[in-house]
């Protein structure tokens, strides 16, 4: 299969990933397209190297998490490299029904935390193991533990509050 | 609400999305990845040429050097002239290695970040010395270059050589304060901030 159409078959399967992340990362459709096509760019960066040794999603959100904290520090830069599109790459058939008014509020609180707390929350909501979490992220099981329980205690309140 | 509803009300979006979720193809082969890639590995390409320039500068102008150095004018414009190259030649190849250890497969998202931040910072820091250093580095050049190129002597007309030197330094270094303040000063500082939040993030264990 040529790389290209290998690439566009990972990216099918794996497509949840990328909107889960572009979606905490960014409010606004544009803001999301943006994040999206610096995301694509990033994996196919990289994707020559990516031997299997990993699981694919974990390598996918290893990128894809790493080019959100980027694009959220530094968004002027990348948008250099990008192609004028009117639509979204990966899109919901109709997002607006499709996303409970608790998904809508989760995303939310998703937002409000800072770029780095995202990351980690979206792989505790994804299930991955605190090991996992450490490996992707970079810091110790300790920290990770310590650090999801501060966050999960903020959502809680802010979902009881609501 | 709970923090299981709330894994729950995840999982069950996460089965949503199988179903509503669309890749629109045409929209991906349109995204010009090919050419993007290449200007993602622009920076690579950029420290190797600046690299390979200020070797062969070092090569040519120390030549030039040698052949002329019993006249202390032409051995000072030299000896300058590839003292900044060998600046430059070493910031090429630091900030090379900087960029091939910037490793998209192996590493933690934290470890890429700094990585990479890294890279940006030695960039920014190395660029303003790099233009600090560059109006000096023209007008040490010139003279040893013009005398073994066409056996011109700069400094026969060492009042025009002064006038010149005068001028440019006047008109560069205003122009350089206002790059570094409205460019790099403000970059540094960004980078500098998230370098410290990544390491209190990485230690903050409490």
């Amino acid at each position: 299969m040529e790389k290209k159409e290998k690439f566009i078959s990972v990216i099918k399967e794996h497509k949840k990933i990328i909107f889960k992340i572009c979606s905490s990362y960014c409010r606004h459709i544009d803001e999301r397209k943006d994040l999206e096509q610096e995301i694509l760019l990033q994996l196919w960066h990289s994707f020559p190297k990516y031997d299997g040794r990993v699981k694919i999603s974990t390598w996918i959100y290893k990128i894809a998490l790493y080019t959100a904290i980027s694009f959220y520090r530094d968004n002027e830069k990348h948008k250099k490299n990008h192609v004028a599109i009117d639509e979204t790459v990966i899109s919901l058939s109709d997002e607006e029904t499709n996303q409970t008014e608790e998904i809508r509020f989760l995303y939310h609180c998703i937002r409000q935390l800072n770029e780095l707390d995202k990351a980690l929350i979206l792989l505790y909501l994804e299930e991955h193991p605190y090991k996992e979490i450490a490996q992707i992220i970079g810091i110790t099981e300790t920290n990770v533990a310590t650090k999801l329980s501060r966050i999960k205690k903020h959502l809680k309140e802010q979902f009881n509050n609501q | 609400m709970e923090l299981d509803d709330i894994k729950k009300t995840w999982a069950s979006y996460d089965e949503k999305l199988n179903k509503s979720l669309k890749l629109n193809e045409e929209l991906l082969r349109k995204l010009n990845l090919d050419k993007s890639k290449r200007e993602m590995k622009a920076p690579f390409y950029y420290e190797s040429t600046s690299l390979i320039i200020a070797g062969l500068v070092i090569i040519v102008v120390s030549e030039y050097t040698y052949r002329y150095a019993s006249e202390i004018v032409y051995l000072v414009s030299g000896f300058l002239s590839i003292l900044f190259c060998l600046i430059e030649f070493l910031f090429s190849f630091h900030k090379l290695k900087l960029l091939t250890r910037i490793d998209y497969y192996n590493m933690s998202v934290i470890d890429l970040q700094k990585n990479v931040l890294t890279f940006k910072n030695k960039y920014l820091q190395y660029k303003k010395i790099e233009l600090t250093y560059t109006p000096l580095f023209v007008v040490s050049l010139i003279p040893i270059l013009g005398k073994g190129l066409r056996g011109f002597d700069f400094f026969s007309y060492y009042t025009l050589y002064i006038f010149i030197t005068i001028i440019v330094l006047i008109i560069a270094y205003p122009i350089l304060i206002w790059i570094y303040k409205n460019l790099y000063d403000k970059k540094l500082k960004n980078t500098m901030q998230f370098l410290k939040e990544l390491e209190v993030f990485e230690k903050n264990e409490s």
